[in-house]
Order: C-alpha cells, then sequence, then structure tokens
C-alpha cells in the first residue's frame, strides 16, 4: 500500500478462474505483473516494476505469515498462503497465494513466482481470521516490532505443535476435515 | 514505450513465444501498450504462459511430496482450467491413491512385524524347552554311564572271582 493511502474496508473481488500472477527478483522487487494483477490493484506496469513487493501489502497481514512464507522459500521450497492484499486506492482483496522459488537451468533460484487463486470463503471466516486476529494481537501487543514478530512465530508455532502438524501441511489441508488446526 | 513500432511489438512477442516453445518459462511480455489490439495480443501471450507456468509448478510440487511419502498435497483444481483441471484431478487421483496403498503396506507391514516377534518369541521359548532337555537327557546319559560302568566293573569282579576259584 503506498504511504499516503489508508484502507477503506472495501473488498474487492475475482473471478474463481482467474489466476493473478507476479513474479520477484531474489530480493522481493517486482519483476512481472499479469493483467489481472493490473485490474485488480488499479496498478500499471510503469507503477509497479521495480518496485518492493510490499507496496501491496495490508496492514491487516500478520507479519508472522511473511516471515513464515519468506522461511520457506529461501529454503528453495514451495509455500502456501491465505493473504490479504491492498489496492492502489487501499480497497482489499484477500488471494490464496502459491509461492515457488524459480529456477534457471542450473537449478539456481533466480527469483519468486507468485500464483494467487480466489480462496476458500468458509476456510478464510472459519479458520484464517480467528488465526490472523490471533497473530496479530500478539504481535500488536510489543512495543518493538521484532518481538511483537518473535511472539507471533510463537504463537503459531505452539498452535502447530498442538495440533501436530507443520505449516505446510495445515495450510493446503485446512478446511478439508483431516487433522489440523482448530479441529 | 509509445516509441515502439509494430514491427518491434511483434519482434518481442515472437522472441518470448520461442523461448516458452524452448521450455524457459521465465519468460514473459514486459512494458505493454496500455491499449490496443498488439497490447491485447501481448496480455493475452502472457496469459498463456502463466497458466501454463503455474501447472507446471503444481505436480511437480506434489510429487516431490509423494517421493517423500507425504500425501496431503493436493493439486488446488481451483483456477485450473479445461485441460490442467483434468490432469489436476488425475494427478489428485493418483496421489490419493498412492496414499492409500502406502497405509496399508505400512498396515502390512506392521502386522508383519507382530507376527515375526509372535512366531520368534515361540521359537525362542521352544529352543528354552529344548535346551532344558537336552540337559536332562545328557544328565540321564551320564547317570546311565555311571550305572554301566558300575554294572561292568561288578561284571568284572564277578569274572575275576569266577577265574580265581581254586582248583579242588
Amino acid at each position: 500500500m503506498p504511504h499516503n493511502t489508508s484502507p477503506t474496508g472495501i473488498e474487492r473481488y475475482f473471478d474463481a478462474n482467474d489466476i493473478i500472477v507476479s513474479k520477484t527478483n531474489l530480493k522481493g522487487h517486482i519483476t512481472y505483473i499479469n493483467k489481472i494483477f493490473m485490474d485488480i490493484s488499479d496498478y500499471t506496469e510503469m507503477e509497479i516494476i521495480g518496485k518492493p513487493h510490499s507496496l501491496i501489502r495490508h496492514p491487516d497481514m500478520p507479519r508472522t505469515i511473511f516471515k513464515t512464507l519468506w522461511d520457506y522459500i529461501q529454503n528453495g521450497q514451495e509455500v502456501f498462503a491465505y493473504v490479504i492484499n491492498c489496492a492502489k486506492n487501499g480497497d482489499h482483496y484477500w488471494v490464496y497465494a502459491h509461492v515457488t522459488p524459480s529456477l534457471n537451468v542450473d537449478g539456481r533460484v533466480i527469483g519468486y513466482h507468485s500464483n494467487r487463486r480466489v480462496p476458500d470463503r468458509k476456510v478464510l471466516e472459519n479458520y484464517l481470521f480467528p488465526l490472523y486476529d490471533e497473530l496479530r494481537a500478539v504481535e500488536q501487543k510489543e512495543v518493538n516490532k521484532k518481538n511483537g514478530l518473535c511472539a507471533g512465530s510463537e504463537l503459531l508455532q505452539n498452535i502447530l505443535n498442538e495440533a501436530n502438524i507443520a505449516y505446510d501441511e495445515f495450510i493446503v489441508t485446512i478446511g478439508q476435515g483431516k487433522k489440523n488446526v482448530n479441529q | 514505450m509509445f516509441t515502439k513500432t509494430k514491427k518491434a511489438l511483434i519482434s518481442e512477442i515472437t522472441q518470448v513465444c520461442a523461448a516458452v516453445a524452448n521450455g524457459d518459462f521465465e519468460a514473459r511480455i514486459l512494458d505493454i501498450p496500455e491499449k490496443g489490439e498488439i497490447a491485447e495480443l501481448m496480455h493475452t501471450v502472457n496469459l498463456l504462459i502463466d497458466r501454463t507456468d503455474a501447472y507446471l509448478r503444481e505436480p511437480k510440487a506434489c510429487m516431490d511430496y509423494v517421493s517423500r511419502n507425504q500425501h496431503f498435497r493436493l493439486i488446488s483444481e481451483r483456477g485450473m482450467v479445461g485441460a490442467f483441471s483434468q490432469a489436476a484431478q488425475s494427478i489428485n487421483i493418483a496421489t490419493i491413491k498412492s496414499q492409500q496403498r502406502y497405509e496399508s503396506f505400512c498396515e502390512m507391514s506392521d502386522n508383519l512385524n507382530t507376527n515375526l516377534e509372535r512366531i520368534v518369541g515361540t521359537i525362542s521359548s521352544c529352543i528354552v524347552d529344548l535346551k532344558t532337555s537336552s540337559a536332562e537327557a545328557s544328565s540321564a546319559s551320564s547317570q546311565a554311564q555311571e550305572q554301566a560302568a558300575v554294572a561292568s566293573s561288578g561284571a568284572e569282579e564277578a569274572s575275576n572271582n569266577l577265574l580265581q576259584q581254586p582248583k579242588s
């Protein structure tokens, strides 16, 4: 979200068959966005290429989730996450993001690819909203941002440990009636 | 970007298509004009690459999990259209079946383990029994030997006595 914009609280939606795609370099700077990205976010290609991906970050998004995401992809692994993003004017849209490292022919990571689909609304409302509320509350209780992130990560880890599940399994099976958190 | 000629734009499309045809799914058309027929063509080419690239990343990850005997990572079929969706379904069904086989294999192997443990237990106790019997047999045999020795020395004595009887 640009610095001079604040969230409007208005949600935007995209078609169930659509995919929002962006690519970044290793530093997280945007190198590509697709047409659907442009349409939902109101950004033009010119405005966004070369900018940090955090430009579309919404303040409601727990930082703990971004840290988890980053840990996975820096380890060369794929990761899924439910993410709230910000359009140029402060409107928001929820996505189910699949982030994967992009490899060159030698198998070296040269950037990241994010493919976002329409999230399952029931999963969002029943599991993700309560979880993110909890994480955000813990993060915001600390004055120091770094301590907040630590507290959030600890809480997430405890929740996962209690359910005896790793984040990667938790996030792709959530709401499917298999073993996972909150069940 | 407004200075680009139609020829330059078409050459860009050709280059990106050629790269993707060679398996380079990182290639995308950038710097697309804001409107016009060519812009539409460029976005559509990118969409074609995006859908294929997004699909390609799915089964790879899914199969990586399966090779580690983890089967929870199915392809999310949402956003997969037409043939992509059909292929995703096939992979998901194969993953679920592979999970069922893996689980029944684990169960079989557990049962086999239990049975083997039972058999080993039975054999061990048989061996103990055998050892006891063999010890008994061996002590019986040494008793018999002793008795035989006693008998044989008795016989010897008797025969000596007979031999030593004075002639009269």
